[in-house]
């Protein structure tokens, strides 16, 4: 049951994540375009972070991993790409490999986003069925 | 009469009973023909996108590696055109893991070091280059091969190859009367074996199935196998056969069949990119890939080239311009190219981690594609950066030259992927690779770990005062550890006992905390068991190899996350279908406080402690250096935000050399760092229970930032520490009583 309710949890809060995208995600909507030609920029990480939220959306988590991965070796200290490679491990129940990645995420991360790290981490152990350190998380960094 | 009769029944009847074996064995044989095509791995795809640190020189040194040519206009795949503001340039077409990529057309303009605009018509987060080939798994006979599909074949190259070869093949049954006396007739004429007298199909016989032997026996069974074989299959099979089959030359143990590996062996490009000239020279080696290798005897293979493109010209395959053109030019090979070498240091990681899951006979044969983590620029830097510095400091030092080895290993601060591995000095062959199979002892590099044990601990901070004072073990025989200079310090902060290393005063931290507890700190860091712990543990008596002294290190540089080095991504079978995917992977070790403060400890050791002889100290690098007693090894572990390098340099023999860590193995570094982007190493962000501040490096007392010996460290918030009013610590009218520390 808890693990039912770990995973609504995580589904619901991709749907959120597509809706409301990363502040990097926003600026590679911008990339400049010209005489039809498309031009990579150094968003070139969000956009593959995007497509990633969208293949986890649609239950395709290995390929989003896949592209993650891909993102990292981009840009190895993008905070967001660790946190959404957690979210990814979480949506199929890894939710040791969860934890560690938004762990990791915490390094690169602005405090105001280190919210959603300890968040995803609190869902990983509530997943492992550690309610009270997961509690203990909710409480010390004001995590719903 | 009898006799001679039931002889030769007896004879005909022995011939056909063997014809028929033949028959039967060579077809099934031939039928069920797979080549072993060994596993061929790939380096990791440089990836382009703007903004991306890139020069203009580094970006073309990349389309050499790959063997890209300059082109009038760059649109045709595999070159590039370099017009006054960008460079255009087609990139192959290239099955990713992820899927094909057709051929690609893209425009880069650079500006201050800076891929500053790229554009193409597809909407790509970001374009890659095709990854570059690194190696491949050849088996214990040696033979490598690339297959080259039926219709794959350049048209040219098969018309010149029947044309030199065999102008008869098309029509004869596997052998050729009207060829055999023209042979004849030139040999004799020119009184040398000048022209051979098999056919393709003979030629094909006897690479698949016989040896080389100049028997007459063997002659025989070629000329009835290559009969049978004509019977059985298309000319066009066997022709594709052949393309895939024959011996173009020898790499050391690597045998290079077919003309697909050829293509890439002899001009680092894909066989449909070769033109006239270049085709001329593959069929010429086919004569004698020894007589006429053109690594070795150039002015043997151009004469023979010539012959060959005067043939394509007699046969019409080629215009006139193209002949005279083509006469003109010099042989052109892969050497004067960058890169583009096989890495054997880096195959033995690939081959290592590989030999978990799957057996060496399938990596072998089954033509699987591994995608690896190999950055040939970095792999080129290193080494040589270690030639150069072995070389410099044997000179410097009048040491026999060739004396001194090394090891490097590159990784990703924060991925854990294997960028570059060099296994020695000798780097072309496969030899007793160091990185990662020498195990020598480590020094000053274990100092960290008793550090990082200190703090976790909670009792000690970077400023806690530790005393570098004499001190002697009487449970451990007496020790009486030393500094490497002999000299006593007195109480001195602990980020100042790793900075400098001081011996003694590591040993006594070490001792408040017990030998066994820093043990197992070793052990939970670098997985290695340590069964009997001394306290000269605490000042590096444990042999690792290099590649473990990474992994050890790995932790700090990615803000204490147990992050396994890894030179594999993904594995493919022919289908590109995953067989394997080796994931990144992070484990945390210890807190991002402990890991800020082992951090900014590692920092000031690069510019104030022992690595402060690197140029580069101060640009926020971290590290260690090492030395083992007497000086018989020189460490160093440097990290940034993006790499974290390991060196080491010794004698084979483990005699000393009289190389400490930032005298030998830092040298190299600071060599190898002048092609790499620095960028302050991570300092994870503090939690409430930190604070920044500043202090006296050699008291530890708090201190202001201007003054000259100021540090900047993580403290507990609330510590007390001394306090020093100003720079000027003689006056003690300045200085206050303790106070309490705010930053």
């Amino acid at each position: 049951m808890a693990r039912l309710t770990v995973l609504f949890i995580v589904l619901f809060s991709f749907g959120c994540a597509v809706k409301a995208p990363l502040p990097a995600e926003r600026a590679s909507t911008a990339a400049p375009k010209r005489s039809g030609l498309f031009e990579p920029s150094n968003t070139a990480g969000a956009d593959l972070i995007s497509n990633a939220r969208e293949m986890i959306a649609e239950n395709n988590v290995e390929d989003a991993i896949v592209l993650l991965e891909r993102a990292l070796r981009l840009d190895p200290q993008n905070g967001h790409t660790w946190l959404v490679l957690a979210e990814a491990e979480l949506s199929r129940m890894g939710f040791l490999r969860a934890e560690q990645f938004a762990r990791k995420a915490i390094l690169f991360l602005s405090k105001i986003d280190q919210v959603l790290a300890w968040r995803t981490i609190a869902l990983a152990l509530e997943g492992r069925g550690d309610n009270t350190a997961a509690r203990s998380i909710r409480e010390s960094h004001k995590v719903r | 009469m009898r006799f001679i009769a039931a002889t030769t029944f007896i004879g005909l009847v022995g011939v056909g009973s063997y014809a028929v074996y033949l028959d039967g064995t060579i077809t099934r044989t031939f039928e069920g023909r797979r080549w072993t095509v060994p596993a061929q791995v790939f380096a990791q795809p440089l990836e382009l996108y703007q903004g991306m640190d890139l020069s203009q020189e580094a970006f073309l040194i990349e389309l050499d590696r790959l063997g890209y040519n300059q082109h009038s206009t760059g649109e045709i795949p595999g070159t590039y055109y370099i017009g006054s503001r960008s460079i255009v340039v087609t990139l192959r077409p290239f099955r990713f893991p992820e899927g094909y990529r057709g051929k690609q057309t893209v425009s880069a303009r650079f500006r201050g070091g800076q891929l500053a605009r790229l554009s193409s018509k597809t909407k790509n987060a970001s374009i890659r280059l095709e990854p570059a080939v690194i190696g491949s798994f050849f088996p214990s006979h040696g033979e490598d091969r690339l297959i080259v599909g039926p219709d794959d074949a350049p048209n040219l190259l098969t018309e010149t190859l029947i044309a030199v070869e065999d102008r008869n093949f098309r029509s004869h049954w596997g052998f050729d009367i009207a060829g055999i006396l023209r042979a004849l007739m030139i040999n004799v004429a020119e009184g040398k074996v000048r022209q051979g007298g098999s056919t393709l199909t003979q030629q094909l016989v006897k690479s698949y199935f016989l040896d080389n032997r100049r028997t007459f026996t063997r002659k025989f069974r070629e000329l009835v196998m290559a009969i049978i074989l004509e019977r059985h299959f298309e000319k066009d099979e066997l022709l594709n056969a052949y393309i895939n089959e024959i011996f173009l030359g020898q790499n050391g143990r690597r045998a290079i069949h077919g003309f697909g590996l050829g293509s890439q062996f002899y001009f680092r490009r894909p066989l449909e990119e070769l033109n006239a000239e270049e085709i001329a020279l593959l069929v010429a080696i086919v004569r004698g890939p020894t007589y006429y290798n053109p690594y070795r005897y150039p002015g043997r293979a151009r004469a023979r080239r010539d012959r060959v493109l005067k043939t394509m010209r007699d046969f019409n395959l080629i215009d006139e311009a193209t002949l005279h053109a083509g006469l003109t030019k010099p042989i052109e090979l892969a050497t004067s190219r960058r890169g583009g070498r096989y890495y054997p240091a880096f195959m033995d990681l690939v081959r290592r981690e590989l030999s978990r899951d799957f057996d060496s006979g399938d990596l072998a044969a089954n033509g699987y594609r591994i995608f690896t983590t190999l950055k040939p620029h970095l792999q080129d830097a290193a080494q040589i950066a270690a030639l150069r510095t072995l070389g410099n400091l044997e000179r410097e030092r009048n040491l026999p030259t060739k004396t001194l080895e090394a090891a490097v290993i590159i990784r990703d601060s924060q991925t854990g992927d294997i960028h570059a591995v060099v296994g020695g000095r000798t780097q072309g062959s496969q030899g007793f690779n160091r990185a990662l199979n020498a195990r020598r002892q480590v020094g000053s590099l274990l100092k960290p770990v008793v550090v990082l044990t200190a703090l976790e601990t909670d009792r000690y901070h970077l400023a806690s005062p530790i005393d570098d004072a004499p001190i002697v073990l009487s449970d451990f025989n007496n020790w009486a550890p030393l500094n490497f200079d002999g000299q006593f310090r007195g109480p001195v902060p602990l980020v100042r006992a790793l900075s400098d290393s001081l011996n003694v005063a590591t040993v006594r931290l070490g001792m408040s905390m017990g030998v066994a507890n820093v043990a197992n700190r070793i052990t939970s860091l670098t997985g290695k068991a340590i069964t009997q712990p001394f306290p000269s543990l605490f000042l590096g008596a444990l042999d690792l190899t290099p590649f473990e002294v990474s992994e050890l290190y790995a932790a700090f540089a990615s803000g204490g996350f147990r992050t396994p080095g890894k030179s594999v991504v993904v594995v493919l079978d022919t289908g590109d279908a995953t067989l394997s995917r080796y994931a990144i992977d992070v484990n945390q070790m210890f807190s991002p406080d402990h890991a800020a403060a082992m951090t900014r400890a590692l920092q000031v050791t690069m510019q104030r402690g022992t690595g402060r002889s690197s140029p580069l100290g101060a640009t926020g690098i971290a590290g260690k250096t090492g030395s083992s007693d007497n000086y018989r090894d020189s460490w160093v572990a440097v990290f940034d935000a993006n790499l974290l390098t390991v060196v080491w340099i010794g004698k084979d023999d483990n005699s000393p050399h009289g190389l400490s860590g930032s005298k030998g193995a830092l040298r190299l570094w600071d060599l190898l760092a002048h092609d790499l982007t620095i960028r302050a190493a991570l300092v994870p962000p503090l939690s409430d229970q930190l604070n920044w501040g500043w202090i006296d490096y050699r008291t530890g007392n708090a201190t202001l930032e201007q003054c000259p010996e100021a540090i900047n460290i993580p403290l507990p918030r609330g510590v007390d520490l001394h306090r020093d009013v100003g720079c000027d610590r003689g006056s003690s009218r300045q200085r206050s009583k303790i106070r309490k520390w705010r930053d």
